[in-house]
């Protein structure tokens, strides 16, 4: 699996290169316009991440050209501009995803994972780690075969854990992706305590062999 | 005052003064020459009385038409005195015996002495009613004349000052319809009044300058903001990084402090690109039900603040449907409600009504009355709360005013109060 990453932060690229390399991706990297735009000409990519903010040119004609040419792989924006304007151009223009910097590790990777999934096998939307196996679709989570019972929220953090599986995950992100934009000012995350504990007794009655592991101080990892 | 109003008191004031002045004086040199010309005709009469007497010619009648009459009486040696202190013109009511009545008349007497050493007293008289008559005239017609004058001169005055005053009111109706904030009207016409056009010029080129600064300002912030989230994402991947390579527990802490520190950083910055954003304005605008968002709202944030046992209320005597932007609409609510709890105490109350016309988000807090003017200012915290920006409220205020929504607080019966009126 190929991974063209056009972004001119060097730092930052690398910072993404090695998360992507981690995960077993081969990644390319390209800083300008034109380099980006003789790599997509020469290669072909399962997915490409692509900064609008280049030198010598908007990420936007680089999107152009690569709907125009057809290629299969999948597009994420990653931009600084966090407007509005600029996300419904992206997704307007083909874009799969759009991700506003700066964003976490583990929700590039789950972008990038959910992107080629969707590609390679026709969107077959199933998550199975060990004898834990969780359906899209439905929304639903099974240990061996059997449902489990969970609420709204305990599925989204489990979810976003498995989706995130081998990074640990900060309280902070994933109330912030559990809950929406309204954990902006909280300043006590005491809620999550609870759906986590809840959850965790769930996983544990149905014998699954995924286990959420707390980082003290930090936040949660799946294995 | 009005400016005409102040101008035309003044005119109209001193007008009438001069004018008043001018028509007193004017009356008297009158009256005094039409007394001058009765007493030229007398002492000419009395001349040629004396004249006649002396010459022994025949004395004129009595009664010749002219309405002067005569009289002439020797004096003897021992009035005399009297007789001469007597000469010279007097105003007498004297009794004609023809008419059979008194009427005022103009009177000379003189003293003269013919040939033999005899002195004679001459006395003329001449009614004065008919240059009474003319003085009566002239007094109407000076009255009449003064306020003639004095009305048109100011109907005239009106007339020149409002035509001259004209591209002042239109300038007025641009200044009230331009802001700073937005875009300026075009140049208004301009009149030919020097001073006028000066003023508007000057005006002009202020507001201009003004605006420039504004969007200078603004495009700063704006670009600073955006040019921070690159440098922010490096630092947070990197410590993510740091993160999965196997740290001890106390590193963990000391990254995971780093990380929700970057984050909060973020936020900020978020929410300084989404204030500029809000002031650029262009946003698609919908139908957006208020009530519906307000109970999302306070559905959502309860969960979040559920330990803190805070107990919320929403009245709805109305519904409201605003035209709007759905996101901005959004945060606009959320951002209000979301204040309330976190400046909220523990096992404090919300009260949340809704009508057709108004949005009030009420809630208990530790402080008494905030400042109201400093409460919707960018980074403004009461007693700080650790974590939130002071941003919030100053992003629902602009949103307000993109809608021109009016949004106050204020402090009663121990809760404050956010109150959003769509009108």
């Amino acid at each position: 699996m190929k991974v063209l990453i056009i972004e001119d932060e060097a730092a930052l690229a690398e910072s993404i290169v090695r998360t992507l390399n981690k995960e077993g991706y081969l990644t390319e990297v390209a800083h300008t316009f034109s380099q980006a735009r003789s790599k997509i000409g020469l290669f072909e990519y399962d997915c490409i991440l692509l900064d609008i903010m280049l030198p010598g040119g908007s990420g936007l004609d680089i999107l152009r050209e690569i709907k125009a040419s057809n290629l299969s792989g999948g597009v994420i924006i990653i931009s600084a501009k966090d407007s509005i304007d600029d996300k419904v151009d992206g997704l307007n223009l083909g874009a799969d995803d759009y991700l506003a910097k700066p964003f976490h590790l583990s929700e590039l990777t789950a972008r990038v994972n959910s992107i080629i999934r969707r590609k390679g096998n026709g969107g077959g939307n199933v998550v199975t780690i060990d004898n834990l196996t969780i359906s899209l679709d439905k929304s639903t989570v099974a240990v061996d075969g059997v449902m489990l019972d969970l609420s709204r929220k305990e599925y989204d953090i489990l979810l976003h854990l498995a989706m995130r599986r081998g990074h640990i995950i900060s309280k902070e992100s994933l109330a912030e992706a559990v809950w929406g934009d309204f954990i902006d000012q909280v300043d006590n995350f005491d809620f999550i305590y609870t759906h986590m504990k809840n959850l965790r007794r769930k996983l544990t009655a149905s014998h699954s062999q995924v286990e959420i592991k707390a980082i003290y101080g930090f936040g949660y990892k799946i294995e | 005052m009005k400016f005409l109003n102040h101008i035309m008191l003044r005119v109209a004031i001193s007008l009438s003064v001069v004018i008043g002045v001018w028509a007193v004086i004017f009356y008297y040199i009158i009256v005094d020459e039409v007394n001058d010309e009765t007493d030229d005709v007398l002492e000419d009469y009395s001349v040629m009385i004396i004249q006649n007497f002396l010459s022994g010619e025949q004395m004129p009648t009595n009664d010749n038409g002219s309405n002067s009459t005569y009289y002439l009486r020797p004096v003897s040696r021992d009035s005399l005195a009297i007789a001469k202190s007597e000469q010279g013109f007097s105003n007498e009511d004297i009794y004609i015996k023809y008419k059979g009545e008194s009427e005022p008349a103009r009177v000379l007497r003189q003293v003269f002495m013919d040939a033999d050493g005899n002195y004679y007293q001459v006395r003329v008289l001449t009614p004065t009613i008919d240059s009474d008559d003319l003085v009566e005239a002239i007094y109407r017609s000076l009255v009449a004349l003064f306020l003639l004058l004095l009305i048109l001169t100011l109907l005239i005055n009106i007339f020149a000052i409002k035509s001259a005053l004209n591209p002042l009111d239109r300038f007025m109706m641009w200044l009230h319809n331009s802001s700073v904030e937005n875009s300026l009207l075009p140049s208004i016409e301009r009149g030919n009044v020097r001073e006028i056009n000066e003023l508007i010029a000057a005006v002009e080129s202020f507001a201009q300058r003004s605006q420039y600064a504004f969007e200078q300002q603004k495009e700063f912030i704006g670009n600073a903001s955006h040019e921070l989230q690159t440098p922010i994402a490096i630092c947070q991947n990197r410590l993510e990084l740091l993160c999965d390579s196997g740290l001890t527990e106390k590193q963990m802490e000391d990254v995971a402090e780093c990380l929700s520190t970057l984050s909060r950083l973020a936020r900020l910055n978020r929410s300084l690109l989404m204030l500029s954003k809000i002031e650029n304005g262009g946003f698609e605008s919908s139908q957006v039900d208020l009530n519906a968002l307000v109970e999302s709202s306070v559905e959502q944030l309860q969960e979040l603040y559920e330990h803190r046992h805070i107990s919320v209320e929403v009245n709805q005597s109305g519904s409201a449907i605003i035209q709007a932007n759905r996101e901005l609409a959004s945060t606009m609510i959320v951002n209000l409600v979301k204040n309330s709890y976190s400046h909220n105490v523990d096992g404090g109350r919300i009260v949340v009504d809704i009508s057709s016309e108004s949005l009030t988000v009420a809630n208990s807090g530790v402080e008494g009355e905030v400042d109201s003017e400093k409460i919707f200012t960018r980074f403004y915290q009461g007693k700080s709360k650790s974590g939130s920006a002071g941003l919030g409220l100053a992003i629902t205020h602009s949103i307000c005013k993109l809608y021109g929504f009016k949004l106050g607080y204020f402090f009663a019966d121990g809760l404050h109060r956010f109150q959003i009126k769509f009108k």
